[in-house]
């Protein structure tokens, strides 16, 4: 079925597009725009944090104290170290090395496995706590208003902690294609892909963990 | 005509832009055991920020891309600025109408299970 249907082009190239640089340019593009909505998305979360916390300044730090600075470093550290996988994997795919992008990927996911296994000894130290958001929130704190500022924790962590699970199905997803054999040096678009999507999910930490973590 | 349009880094260049980011990181921590006053916030988001842009020209290949995806990714950091420079010009413009009657200064009244004890008395008062 594969000769007739892709008769006089290579396989990874869809009929609509003329040659293999016009698809990945119009992919990558699609990703980016993808990205930026992300980032939009994020940065309602980011000012709603940025007023709150101008308000409630005293209730915000009271609220950041019990936070863990130790296990924020190590989920940073953990997380520049998938990066660092995932942008060797596509260096791996770029050069055709089809058993070092199978293994910079598996070492990607479990990084990201690393990442949610502290997240959820926070998440479970908090509940502990009763440190949630809103009208569950049960702990004994001076300031009124440091629910808002676990309402807010809980929102932008849990929605990158979503995030990292949405990465780790896509990299599943690349490493059983790159178990077929589907990359090489001419076509890893969906690889670059998803390696843009893994490092926007490190950008964002990378900003929350000094705004949530550190800010004295 | 791929090997001119595929950029590949060493993998050296790699384990630099890593070494950069833990280093980076290391900064953060340390910076936060001062106290900088307002600039606490600047100072937090300008390392962040440095750290992003490792990431982006080298992790996400910004640098050798084309124009296109460098431009999205600008235009998204300047709608983020004008949404969050609005944002604040319109928060600390505001005319506080009468004084706050909690503990800090929000103008918005926090729901009564969050105000502390007068609060409560307050919204009781109400229901009555």
């Amino acid at each position: 079925m594969s000769e007739l249907a892709h008769k006089g082009h290579p396989e990874y190239l869809q009929h609509h597009f003329a040659e293999a640089a016009q698809q990945e340019d119009a992919s990558k593009i699609g990703m980016w725009l993808f990205l930026a909505t992300e980032v939009l998305l994020f940065s309602g979360l980011f000012l709603a944090f940025a007023v709150m916390r101008q308000y409630h300044y005293e209730a915000f730090r009271e609220g950041h104290h019990h936070l863990n600075k130790t296990l924020g470093v190590v989920n940073t550290l953990v997380l520049i170290c998938s990066s660092l996988t995932m942008a060797l994997g596509v260096r791996a795919a770029q050069t055709s090395r089809k058993q070092q992008l199978i293994n910079y990927l598996v070492a990607t996911l479990l990084f990201a496995a690393t990442f949610l296994v502290i997240k959820y000894f926070e998440y479970s130290h908090k509940i502990h706590e009763g440190l949630l958001p809103g009208r569950y929130f049960t702990g004994e704190m001076h300031e009124p208003a440091v629910p808002l500022f676990f309402g807010l924790y809980f929102l932008m962590t849990g929605l990158h902690g979503l995030h990292v699970v949405a990465g780790m199905i896509a990299i599943g997803w690349v490493l059983w294609r790159g178990i077929k054999g589907h990359f090489h040096s001419e076509y890893y678009t969906p690889v670059e892909n998803v390696g843009l999507y893994w490092h926007l999910v490190d950008l964002i930490w990378i900003y929350l963990f000094p705004l949530l973590y550190l800010l004295p | 005509m791929s090997e001119h349009r595929h950029h590949i880094m060493p993998v050296k260049g790699y384990l630099a832009v890593w070494a950069g980011l833990v280093v980076l990181t290391a900064v953060t921590v340390w910076v936060s055991y001062f106290n900088f006053g307002m600039l606490n916030v600047a100072v937090a988001i300008i390392v962040a920020t440095i750290k992003a842009a490792l990431v982006c020209l080298y992790f996400m290949h910004l640098k050798y891309d084309t124009l296109f995806n460098r431009v999205i990714l600008l235009s998204t950091i300047v709608f983020v600025a004008l949404f969050m420079g609005f944002t604040f010009i319109d928060i600390n413009s505001r005319v506080k109408v009468e004084p706050s009657q909690f503990s800090d200064n929000s103008p918005l009244p926090l729901p009564a299970k969050f105000r502390g004890e007068e609060g409560k008395k307050e919204a009781g008062a109400v229901k009555n």
